[in-house]
């Protein structure tokens, strides 16, 4: 029972070194993004600010109609990148928070026979299935604090 | 001699054509096989591929330009010293003495004004070599026409195109093109002495986002390409 769970912890465990390369990856491929957004953004305000009759350009009537689109068009397509990033992130906290689920169904299912003694054992080469649980515990919940604050970032 | 037949120079952009088409489709003419009005339409289409390419390289060159004046401009703003005269250097190479209050401008100004100048007539070159292609092409429909009594040919020279669409492709093309010229020609008369920021951002994002290049080119161009065996 014992080896039953301490597999189970070290099976999730193990993707959690991937999955933070991974994560930090994706967010700084974002920082570019947004960064093009924030510009993008800044140049569809000007463009709208900016009153055409007081300028050379005032012969070219749709030029504002038209140069509005191609910023739209050009952050339409910084915002279809940034949502699969997002969804990497999202895809990264799921699998986080189901190992930790799995961790703790096996755990749970076992702990009445384990015994609080086997549960909270330590030695010098493993940690204790309390210590991996708690760990998995911390990662799922900074996870899914900070995927909400990427999406809001992005919004 | 014969002359040997021109090529697309090397793409910089990725286009969405394979050619995994090829061995569904009827096959172009070999180019050794090439000769009169297709020879000079399938040398037409590569030209169109190369000065694209050039008007892009140049267009991205003038952004950068263009960038730098306007960061030059929104930089002596917000650094001004409006209790000393300063001098300003025009673009005929006088100095001007100003009033106080008057931004003091960096001396690198006249050269990037000189470069955005240098790519413009670079541009315009460009544009009337378009011209010549619609010409050339012009001619070439003229001349089926006279050669098949006012009709078009029913095969077409190439997979599937008659020779009109060549024309009204390059026409079409044509038409974006002119329709900028005069959009970039006013930026680069305009950007050096604009002060207010909201157009000086106006200038560069149309001198970058090039307003009247539809997407559709892209398409026009690639399409010619396939249908002339280039791709």
């Amino acid at each position: 029972m014992d080896i039953t769970i301490r597999k189970e912890l070290f099976k999730a465990l193990r993707t959690v070194d991937q999955d933070d390369k991974k994560w930090k990856e994706t967010v700084d491929a974002s920082a570019s993004h947004l960064s093009s957004m924030c510009n993008l953004c800044e140049q569809l305000r000007c463009c709208d600010k900016v009153n055409l009759e007081t300028t050379p350009l005032r012969s070219f009537a749709d030029i504002k109609d038209r140069l509005q689109y191609k910023i739209i068009y050009s952050l339409e397509i910084i915002v279809e990148k940034l949502r699969d990033n997002l969804k990497l992130l999202h895809d990264i906290q799921k699998r986080s928070n189901r190992n930790y689920r799995q961790c703790m169904e096996v755990y749970q299912s076992n702990a009445a026979q384990l015994g609080i003694d086997k549960v909270i054992e330590r030695s010098a080469t493993e940690p204790s299935i309390t210590d991996m649980l708690e760990w998995l515990y911390d990662i799922d919940r900074v996870l899914t604090l900070q995927y909400p604050l990427h999406v809001g970032m992005a919004v | 001699m014969a002359e040997t037949s021109k090529t697309p120079k090397k793409k910089r952009h990725s286009t969405s054509s394979t050619a995994s088409g090829d061995s569904v489709s009827k096959q172009s003419p070999k180019p050794t096989a090439l000769t009169g009005s297709s020879r000079k339409i399938k040398d037409h289409c590569a030209d169109w591929h190369n000065y694209i390419n050039k008007w892009e390289t140049i267009n991205d060159q003038g952004f950068q330009l263009v960038s730098s004046i306007a960061n030059c401009k929104i930089q002596a703003q917000s650094s001004e010293a409006p209790e000393k005269t300063v001098n300003v250097i025009t673009r005929e190479g006088d100095i001007n003495n100003l009033q106080e209050g008057s931004h003091k401008m960096p001396v690198e100004l006249n050269d990037y004004c000189t470069q955005l100048e240098t790519a413009y007539n670079s541009m315009s070159k460009l544009v009337k070599k378009m011209e010549i292609i619609c010409t050339n092409l012009k001619g070439v429909c003229d001349l089926e026409l006279h050669q098949n009594n006012g009709a078009w040919s029913d095969k077409p020279l190439f997979q599937t195109w008659p020779t009109k669409l060549f024309y009204d492709a390059s026409s079409e093309l044509l038409s974006m093109y002119k329709k900028e010229l005069p959009i970039k020609q006013i930026i680069l008369q305009e950007i050096a002495h604009t002060e207010d920021r909201d157009r000086l951002m106006f200038y560069v994002a149309t001198w970058l986002h090039q307003p009247y290049i539809e997407d559709n080119s892209k398409t026009l161009l690639e399409s010619m390409l396939v249908e002339t065996g280039h791709r």
